[in-house]
């Protein structure tokens, strides 16, 4: 099923929130914000969110793609999620 | 000293290699008199009702089982073929069964026996692992750095792949670690690493506290995290060395269940871990940690919470290879 990027960004932020990553109720992370520089992310809440994307969005996520220039940002894997799931379809 | 050991340890046959290492081992523990109290008083604080006999018994064996480790792990530079012989393994049929679900398996492994060897004794089985090693410190001296690299060569030639320095991944960058393991756990491997670590000090808020022979325990939830996330089987393995000092016993526990919290599932390796210390104290490499120059030897570190020598100083950077 198609997806916006702002769906799927917005799927990223809840991720985020009911994992307690951001504090609950506060604003979505901007979309550029670096999640491993700024400490939202970790590597291990990496691997939570790929599973949890690859769930939500029903589509497998190659590791090799899981890089920063796709998975920095809210952004960025937004727009890299967008693309792979326009591939599939 | 210690490069002379191991070197040593690396070249004599089985029953050599042990044999010296028990003469060593009793050696260093008539001349480390703080340490071998140290092992004697932790063992009053957290078994308080044995004999001084049976603590001196277990002080003993606990300098004997620290050689007999490193005498195993430098005799895997000769591969594992030379070692095969002198491991008895229980429960490798358990890891079999559970990687038949193609999900890989998730090795827990403890400050207890070696985990070294047991987990380069599965992937000799043809089950390709991957081995977090978390260096808590960089290498300062030469002797540091030499004896990591007599670590590293022989598990990475055992293993077939390289062990994953968690200190140097920690400085690329947090993308490696956790996505590495989760693509061998999907190419049905195993991750496996110590779930007893220190945590480092900038990781406080990411530990969970539970409790070990009645003191706190912190424990990064990384392992179990990872089983839950990628739906593979959790696998306790622990080892202990026979009595007569023949042979390394190896078990590999039946799947621990990942239903629950984190807590809960780590709470089930706490309370086989904890039945084993009971059982085997001198194994359990948390009995006693070595202080740095000038400073007194502390308690298990797990025990920092109850134990009357106070709490340790945040770790930052000192530790030996054999702690």
């Amino acid at each position: 099923m198609a997806r916006s990027q702002t769906e799927v960004a917005a799927l990223i932020n809840g991720f985020l929130e009911k994992e307690h990553l951001t504090p609950s109720g506060s604003a979505p992370v901007a979309p550029d914000t670096d999640l491993i520089e700024s400490k939202i992310l970790d590597s291990l809440s990496l691997v939570r969110l790929v599973v949890f994307l690859e769930d939500e969005l029903g589509t497998k996520i190659p590791l090799e793609d899981v890089v920063p220039d796709n998975f920095a940002s809210v952004g960025a894997m937004a727009s890299y999620l967008v693309s792979r799931l326009d591939k599939q379809s | 000293m210690h490069i002379l050991l191991i070197i040593s340890f690396a070249v004599l046959p089985g029953f050599l290699a042990y044999g010296l290492a028990l003469v060593v081992a009793d050696l260093r523990r008539v001349i480390s008199t703080r340490e071998r109290r140290a092992v004697e008083d932790n063992l009053a604080v957290l078994f308080g009702t044995q004999t001084e006999g049976h603590r001196k018994e277990v002080a003993r064996d606990y300098f004997r089982v620290q050689f007999c480790r490193m005498a195993d792990e430098a005799r895997l530079v000769r591969g594992m073929n030379e070692m095969a012989p002198w491991i008895e393994v229980h429960g490798l049929e358990l890891l079999k069964d559970g990687l038949r679900k193609g999900k890989g398996a998730v090795g827990v492994g403890a400050h207890f026996g070696s985990q070294k060897i047991c987990f380069a004794y599965i992937a000799d089985q043809g089950v390709p692992v991957t081995l977090f090693v978390r260096w808590t410190s960089g290498p300062k001296s030469s002797t540091d750095r030499l004896m990591r690299v007599l670590t590293h060569v022989p598990l990475a030639r055992s293993m077939k792949r390289r062990p994953i320095s968690v200190g140097s991944d920690r400085s690329e960058g947090e993308f490696g670690g956790g996505v590495r393991a989760l693509g061998a756990l999907r190419a049905n491997e195993m991750v496996a690493s110590a779930f007893d670590d220190r945590p480092f000090v900038d990781e406080s808020k990411e530990t969970i506290k539970l409790r070990l022979l009645g003191g706190d325990i912190q424990i990064l939830p990384g392992l179990a995290v990872l089983a839950k996330a990628a739906g593979s089987p959790l696998f306790l393995v622990l080892s202990h060395i026979s009595k007569g000092w023949r042979r390394r016993v190896m078990e590999i526990y039946p799947p621990i269940s990942t239903e629950g919290e984190v807590e809960e599932i780590y709470g089930r390796c706490i309370a086989i871990l904890e039945r084993e210390v009971r059982m085997y104290p001198s194994h359990w490499t948390s009995l006693v940690v070595p202080g740095a120059a000038g400073r007194p030897h502390r308690v298990a570190w797990s025990m920092e919470a109850t134990l009357p020598s106070g709490p340790l100083p945040p770790l930052s950077g000192e530790r030996s290879l054999y702690p």
